[in-house]
């Protein structure tokens, strides 16, 4: 049987739209280009201690940062991705372009930063136990991304908006009751590159949603779905809302961090926080006129 | 309607993303992350642009520095819009990853280069969105990179070595030439801008495949010299960079030619037949040789500007 090909757009490259289209995100870009961090200096490395923490919580903490790797490294082919297909949507302005670019980098420090810290607790693990685990995590977005059948601006605002914010949202509660200082600056570091890459898509989706009609909220109705069911509630961002059995380990390893102020959060603390979070989202979806999706508390 | 690629590519088999296995790292291309990621600029703030004396130029050379400059905005742009693909390329075939984390701070840095390409462009009068003679598109519209990333039968290395150390070390090569003979004082800073950040580009490319060039068999490494010869023989040497290798003897060419040199003549930031062909020629024989150290020999080169290189 034939493989199914990928149906990609073909690039018109001229006339290449260089000026500010939209202030909203040419704003964006600005503040973008201005929030850059080094993950070698900007954060106090030789603070974290972590030899002289027991043996349990050290393998807790290493595949705690090593799971969240797995996750944040989709963003290495994920934005590549977005930004490839705005160029190859005719007429897209430039701001948006230019901003996926820095944020990639911003992502590219946050692996490293991942990295460094799994190193530091014993040793980074490169898959997880289970492979129905790993499967969830494989999304294959890079091809969903490039197909000409996705629509891109209900992929920007389910995934981009509403995705990135949801991982704000957790990065930020991961760092409220940590004490070491290169744990908390590398989570706050983390949680305010991902509110701004959030914003960035929500003002994305403002410039377009006027010229949305009837079923282009369809089809980002149905893609916020998919991101909820396929990624926030799934056990992609955190592992105790990945069904009993899958992620066990990690969720165990999550538990034990939280309780020894390593860097995660207790589950009734994630689950209330995700559910607000996902709770002001349809607030917000309701008021674009976009038919938001039920949804169970994780 | 747009139109639609089906080829084969990449994305027609699932991710599979595990292991990510980050023992196999480069550390010289994670130093060059580190160091991009140090060594940001911002094309509006670090350019003092109000010190842009546009009095001191007639508006021909204006017009000709608008052409220059937003002819070399649309090649950055060509880099932001097909370079990712080779990060998507690395993710699907598990690469070092220390290979994507320098990609992305490229990526950011080609966006910059289009971005300070565009003010200069603007502050000499107007960024030009697309060559006043259509005709001229065909020089500067792609060097085929995202296909190439996406085409699963094109070996990556093949990739990195035509586009990093073929085109990126030319277009290096240009940058660094602009910056020393350009006078203005902000075309000039708009060079070294961008020279500063080649440089890393162009090393990313040479520490790869000083890794990967060993452990290629005969048969990838002549996909490795056609694919180079084919970069500088069809891109380089058919006027991507420098509009006097253009070969076609069209209206568009000649008038992107003559706007080079009015340029070149203001010290805005061109150059010129004359000038360049020597650098040219050097950076293909560089080329070549440095090649040679990976068991590869490049074809020899015609144009009819250049001779036999």
């Amino acid at each position: 049987m034939t493989e199914p090909h990928t149906k990609i757009l073909v690039e018109q490259r001229f006339p290449v739209r260089l000026g500010q289209q939209v202030a909203s995100l040419e704003d964006a870009y600005r503040k973008e280009k201005g929030a850059h961090w080094n993950p070698v200096a900007d954060i106090p490395w030789d603070q974290l201690d972590a030899d002289s923490l027991p043996q349990r919580d050290r393998e807790a903490a290493r595949l705690m940062w090593s799971r969240r790797l797995w996750a944040a490294y989709g963003y290495l082919a994920e934005t590549p991705a977005v930004l490839i297909r705005l160029c190859l949507e005719f007429g897209r302005p430039i701001s948006p372009k230019f901003f996926l670019t820095v944020r990639n980098t911003q992502e590219a420090c946050h692996i490293d930063v991942l990295q460094k810290m799994a190193e530091a607790y014993g040793g980074y693990l490169p898959k997880p136990a289970s492979k129905n685990y790993a499967a969830i995590l494989n999304l294959d977005l890079a091809q969903r991304i490039l197909d000409a059948d996705t629509p891109i601006d209900a992929y920007i605002l389910a995934h981009c908006a509403i995705k990135i914010g949801a991982e704000a949202v957790l990065y930020e509660l991961y760092g409220t009751a940590v004490e070491n200082d290169a744990i908390s600056t590398a989570l706050a570091l983390i949680a305010e590159d991902k509110r701004r890459h959030a914003a960035f898509g929500w003002e994305f989706v403002a410039d377009r949603l006027p010229g949305w009609d009837a079923a282009d909220r369809e089809a980002a109705s149905a893609e916020i779905v998919r991101v909820f069911d396929e990624i926030i509630l799934s056990g992609y961002l955190t592992p105790f809302c990945a069904a009993p059995g899958l992620a066990d380990d990690e969720r165990a390893a999550e538990r034990h961090a939280a309780s020894a102020g390593l860097g995660s959060a207790g589950e009734a603390q994630q689950r209330q926080a995700l559910t607000g979070y996902l709770s002001e989202v349809r607030e917000r979806l309701l008021g674009m006129s976009i038919e938001p999706p039920e949804f169970a508390a994780p | 309607m747009p139109q639609i690629s089906t080829a084969k590519t990449i994305l027609d088999t699932p991710e599979d993303r595990f292991p990510i296995d980050i023992s196999n790292s480069i550390r010289s291309v994670r130093d060059l992350f580190y160091a991009g990621a140090k060594n940001q600029w911002d094309p509006r703030n670090d350019i003092p642009w109000d010190q842009f004396e546009k009095s001191k130029y007639t508006e021909e050379q204006l017009w000709a520095a608008r052409n220059a400059w937003s002819r070399r905005a649309w090649l950055e742009y060509g880099a932001i819009s097909e370079s990712p693909a080779i990060q998507i390329r690395f993710a699907r075939e598990c690469r070092e990853m220390d290979l994507g984390l320098f990609f992305t701070i490229r990526s950011q840095e080609e966006a910059r280069h289009a971005e300070v390409c565009y003010l200069m462009a603007e502050a000499c009068g107007g960024y030009i969105e697309a060559p006043p003679l259509r005709e001229y598109e065909g020089n500067v519209v792609t060097h085929g990179v995202r296909k190439m990333a996406l085409d699963p039968d094109c070996v990556l290395e093949a990739l990195i070595a035509a586009l990093v150390c073929a085109a990126e070390e030319v277009a290096f090569d240009v940058f660094k030439h602009l910056s020393e003979i350009t006078t203005d004082p902000i075309a000039r800073a708009c060079s070294r801008g961008i020279t500063r950040d080649e440089v890393r580009h162009c090393a990313f490319g040479w520490y790869y495949m000083a890794k990967r060039a060993p452990l290629l068999d005969a048969a990838e490494l002549k996909q490795v010299e056609e694919a180079v010869a084919v970069m500088i023989q069809n891109v380089e040497m058919n006027g991507y960079h420098s509009s006097w290798l253009a070969q076609d003897d069209t209206e568009a060419t000649r008038a992107d030619i003559e706007w080079d040199r009015i340029t070149y003549d203001a010290g805005l930031g061109s150059t010129v037949e004359e000038v360049e062909k020597p650098i040219f020629i050097a950076s293909v024989q560089r080329i070549r040789e440095q090649m040679r150290a990976w068991g590869c020999e490049l074809p020899l080169f015609d144009h009819p500007r250049t001779g036999t290189i």
